[in-house]
């Protein structure tokens, strides 16, 4: 394979649909590159050669050279990929390779891999190769929208230099393939991640059965410039379980035989509470929260500790089901559960389970920002914000302690209605954590995070009427976030939270920075103005059963609201004044006036006009015609009926024209005007 | 919530319902503390939008198509009213607009929230017209279906088949009753519920549910034969035979009431929603008639003529209730 074919398969391998939106890790090993050259009977050492020659239009000799040949002004080459990759590649290739080489170097492996045995230290103009590494964030975000994917070009590890080989290497796609098995094992919920310090000690403890042994290596580092790429490693972790849809994929053997074997999937159950100040009770309802859809028709579980009992939920909105309901259709008191033991609950037809964790600490947070009543169960301690402790046993005395210490304000309160035995204190802007309680440990990480919003396609292309809010997790107050350099307003319940501005322009990049004091976070996006698809050709008729038919049909058939008739078999329509509302109808004839439906409907005259009461001394006109044409001009000439019917009739034009609403179309006021002044004269 | 899901999926044309119901996820949120009402949200708004004739949702393929932008008659006794239905987005209302300002004299524009309910569906846009040449002229520049003529409501009431078109397509063959989970339509109750103890299935509407697929089958027994039939005509078909009578109307009100639980046949429920353009709305009903349970919750159609609510009831094979209506209370 020449230059070109070897970077547009690796190109291809790392950046397709099936990862867009998602952070791709440019992970290149021999394995990989075994795998991608196989098909053309190619492997490492006809990469390494191909990009030791490089593209065709090269003319320089070093190899960085090389690579930022291949680099400039590659966009008016019309490429499909980035023309470079081949070179970044081989840059992480180098950081994997095994030898009798000190741990921390990567220069000498770097020129092993190239053959350059003469020189030491890095190769002439490897520090402008972050140019490629940042044109490589800039095409998969902003040229691509995400939609093959995104690269973040960050530096970890205290070399920047070389930091961005390393950091592709931090976890490998088969790791990445194993951490369902980790999210389970330690019954993690994607809906409520842990801190990264919970999440690391996780790490710990089951990632013999996930992870290598460099990223156990990199799990036990303690200081130094890597803890950054440990961090990364972690964050990397967590942004995978907040994608996980509760899923894990049973191992061949385990799996059973039959066709339509579903995967198990889990799911955590949150408590949920409501306190009332006045009465001081508090009552504790039970809801689930899923990555994916709750079955039409809900879950039915079962738990061991209601042997015959059967508790029914059903989905509400986002992912959080309603609250779960006993046969009896009772909303469940979840005070009545075992919150210290935890508690699995089993929904075998569906091959669903849904874990209430035990814990002798349970942490609540507004649950405004999920949209739900009252306080909803979390694992994750923010600053700045209010929360409710719930706590069993010895730790109550810690938790005070370290909530008087560290908390804005912290108070216990009295209240009935918690499982037996269990405090609950209330508090606002923890500033630290409380040693040895996981779910009151204060993350130290800032993210910026889109929320909601229509995505158009995979990527971040939103939909310009359904803009997604722009939340900074775990920031302080003081927080500032821009789109495109315009400072952006909180929302109004929520601090951590921004609204894009109303006159942002559709169709453009928007850069959304924010700046929370300590660190600078950035996001692209872009938003879309719908527009209407090219073609309904694909969208189906119905026949007259509602079932659907062929496009070639040739009997009556519909499609939404419209109907295509055969022949003239349809009855007409004659509609007619049917409305119970009074109303008055009127002629073009003084003396043309029925009280509808008080009188009959007149047998000689077609009414004109329709006055109808809207409220006390106010009426409302509207025409009876089906067209302007059939409105007839007032006839002074002759008369109708009585006197008294005349004078109704000039009552109902002139003499209450200040107490009624005109006709709304022009042409139709007009001619109703014509009636008006008409009327002034008989 | 539902102009934002509108406008998405005008834009995507056809998605699947995976992906409906994504969007729908993403956008939508209760208005209040509407937990724990016994309405299911996610079903109950897309049957809607598709009564309102913005898609078509094909089931058995799993995708939700949307109509091409269309103009269709309102029953109006009066001027031309008409219902702007199908795909939309914003800027095809702006050009609607620009349309119409050429004939400002003649055609006008009106918007109406669906609120007044907490069914948050798309706003219903009407036209109304001095003259149905005027509206064909706006149609045309904005590139949008006109469909003349009779109302489509009238259309679809007159054009939809009835019970005894559905009864006489029926296939009765002897079957043996299979063994997946079932629920039988209770036409007291009107709703399915699960059996206790042994069955006799005679004039009973039975559901079915894959073991594995969870789809559902409905099979319509007559002693030992069954005959496999669609859920809404079903639940019509074991009411007729049990000669109960659920159709409700207020005739000084126009308003159409079925039970929340036995919708309309597809067809027939667009022709009640298109008289209106209006999405039914949810009430508890107190009702004297013994069929129906006191409080329970109907569809509410409005705007309905007496001689379109006297062909849906006659299609359903329904005796109608004449009833008077009150229509204040919100639903639970």
């Amino acid at each position: 394979m020449n230059y070109l074919e070897w970077n547009d398969s690796i190109a291809r391998h790392f950046f397709n649909e099936e990862n867009a939106g998602k952070e791709i890790l440019l992970y290149v090993n021999d394995e990989i590159l075994t795998e991608i050259g196989r098909a053309n009977g190619c492997d490492v050492d006809d990469f390494v050669i191909s990009v030791k020659k490089g593209p065709p239009w090269i003319s320089r000799s070093g190899f960085c050279q090389k690579a930022l040949e291949a680099f400039r002004g590659w966009r008016e080459r019309g490429r499909e990929y980035p023309p470079y990759i081949s070179y970044l590649a081989c840059f992480v290739l180098a950081a994997g390779i095994h030898g009798d080489f000190d741990p921390r170097s990567y220069y000498p492996r770097l020129r092993q891999l190239l053959g350059e045995t003469d020189g030491t230290g890095g190769l002439p103009s490897f520090d402008r190769m972050l140019l490629l590494w940042d044109d490589l964030e800039k095409w998969s975000v902003e040229d691509k929208h995400e939609e093959l994917g995104r690269f973040v070009a960050r530096i970890r590890g205290g070399w920047w230099k070389v930091g961005l080989p390393l950091a592709q290497t931090v976890i490998s796609k088969d790791e990445q393939r194993r951490l369902p098995v980790l999210f389970e094992a330690a019954g993690l919920d994607p809906s409520a991640p842990p801190s990264e310090k919970v999440m690391l000690k996780l790490m710990h403890y089951y990632g013999d059965r996930v992870f290598e042994m460099k990223t156990l290596k990199v799990l036990r580092i303690e200081k130094g410039d890597d803890i950054i790429l440990k961090n990364s490693l972690i964050e990397m972790v967590l942004a995978e379980l907040e994608e996980w849809d509760g899923t894990v994929q049973l191992d061949e053997a385990e799996a059973p035989r039959e066709e339509h074997a579903v995967r198990a999937i889990n799911s955590g159950l949150r408590t949920c509470i409501k306190y009332d100040p006045l009465s001081r009770k508090v009552k504790c309802t039970l809801r689930l929260k899923a990555n994916r859809d709750i079955p039409v028709g809900g879950l039915a579980f079962k738990c061991e500790q209601f042997p015959g009992e059967t508790f029914y939920c059903e989905d509400a909105y986002q992912g959080w089901s309603k609250n779960l309901k006993n046969e009896e259709s009772k909303i469940l008191d979840a005070s009545a559960l075992d919150w210290t033991g935890g508690m699995m609950f089993e929904d075998s037809k569906n091959n669903w389970r849904a874990s209430l964790r035990g814990d002798s600490v349970r942490l609540f947070a507004s649950g405004k920002a999920e949209g739900l009543p009252g306080w909803v169960e979390t694992n994750r301690l923010e600053r700045g914000v209010p929360f409710f402790i719930s706590v069993f046993g010895t730790a109550a005395g810690k938790v005070r302690a370290w909530g008087q210490a560290n908390c804005t304000s912290f108070e216990e309160l009295e209240v009935s209605g918690l499982p037996p035995g269990w405090l609950l204190f209330k508090g606002l802007n923890a500033s630290s954590s409380c040693e040895d309680i996981d779910v009151l440990s204060v993350s130290s990480s800032v993210r910026l995070l889109l929320r909601g919003g229509v995505k158009l396609r995979k990527g971040n292309t939103y939909l310009y009427t359904a803009q997604p809010l722009i939340v900074l997790e775990n920031a302080a107050e003081e927080a500032t976030v821009t789109a495109n350099g315009k400072v952006l307003r909180n929302e109004k319940d929520n601090l951590r939270a921004w609204k894009l501005p109303s006159d942002i322009p559709p169709n453009e990049i928007i850069r959304i920075e924010a700046n929370t004091g300590q660190d600078e976070l950035r996001k692209i996006l872009r938003l879309e103005e719908p527009r209407l698809s090219g073609s309904f050709d694909e969208t189906p008729w119905r026949g007259t059963d509602g079932v659907f038919v062929p496009d070639s049909s040739d009997c009556t058939r519909m499609r939404g609201a419209v109907v295509e008739t055969t022949g003239n078999g349809l009855p007409s329509f004659t509609p007619r004044p049917e409305h119970s509302t009074p109303r008055i109808l009127l002629g073009n004839i003084p003396g043309q006036v029925v009280k509808w439906p008080k009188d009959p409907l007149p047998p000689d005259w077609e009414p004109v006009w329709s006055i109808r009461r809207t409220g006390r001394n106010k009426w409302r006109v509207s025409c009876c015609r089906r067209s302007l044409a059939c409105v007839p001009c007032p006839d002074l000439t002759v008369r109708a009926g009585k006197e008294k019917d005349v004078k109704k009739w000039k009552e109902c034009i002139w003499v209450r024209r200040k107490k009624t609403n005109v006709p709304e179309l022009p042409a139709i006021r007009q001619r109703w005007l014509e009636f008006r002044e008409a009327a002034r004269n008989v | 919530m539902s102009n934002e899901l509108i406008y998405a999926l005008s834009s995507m044309g056809r998605v699947s319902f995976s992906r409906y119901k994504g969007l729908f996820k993403t956008l939508y949120r209760p208005e209040s503390d509407e937990d724990e009402t016994e309405v299911d949200h996610r079903n109950l708004i897309i049957r809607m939008l598709d009564s309102l004739g913005y898609f078509e949702f094909d089931p058995d393929a799993g995708k939700v198509f949307m109509c091409p932008p269309a103009l269709v008659m309102m029953p109006t006794s009066g001027l031309p009213r008409l219902l702007l239905t199908g795909a939309r987005t914003p800027s095809l209302i702006t050009k609607v607009k620009a349309a119409i300002r050429d004939k400002r004299s003649m055609v006008r524009i009106s918007r109406q929230s669906q609120a007044g309910d907490w069914l948050n569906l798309p706003d219903a846009i009407f036209l109304e017209a001095a003259d149905i040449d005027a509206v064909r002229d706006v149609a045309n520049k904005s590139g949008v279906f006109f469909s003349p003529g009779e109302p489509a409501g009238w259309k679809m009431v007159t054009s939809s088949v009835s019970i005894n078109d559905i009864e006489a397509g029926l296939a009765f063959e002897p079957r043996q009753d299979i063994n997946w989970e079932k629920r039988i339509f209770d036409t007291e109750n009107l709703r399915f519920t699960f059996p206790k103890g042994t069955l006799l299935y005679d004039n009973m509407l039975v559901e079915y549910t894959h073991p594995f697929t969870h789809q559902k089958m409905h099979w319509l027994w007559r002693g030992k034969a069954a005959s496999e039939t669609n859920r809404d005509w079903g639940r019509y078909l074991a009411l007729k035979y049990c000669g109960n009578n659920i159709v409700i109307y207020d005739e000084s009100n126009q308003y159409l009431g079925v039970p929340l639980t036995v919708p309309l046949p597809k067809i027939l429920a667009r022709a009640a929603v298109l008289c209106s353009g209006k999405a039914p709305s949810i009430r508890r009903i107190d009702c004297t008639e013994p069929s129906i349970k006191n409080n329970s919750l109907f569809y509410i159609f409005r705007e309905i003529p007496n001689v379109v609510a006297k062909m849906i009831s006659k299609k359903t094979g329904q005796d109608i209730i004449l009833t008077k209506i009150e229509m204040k209370r919100k639903t639970a």
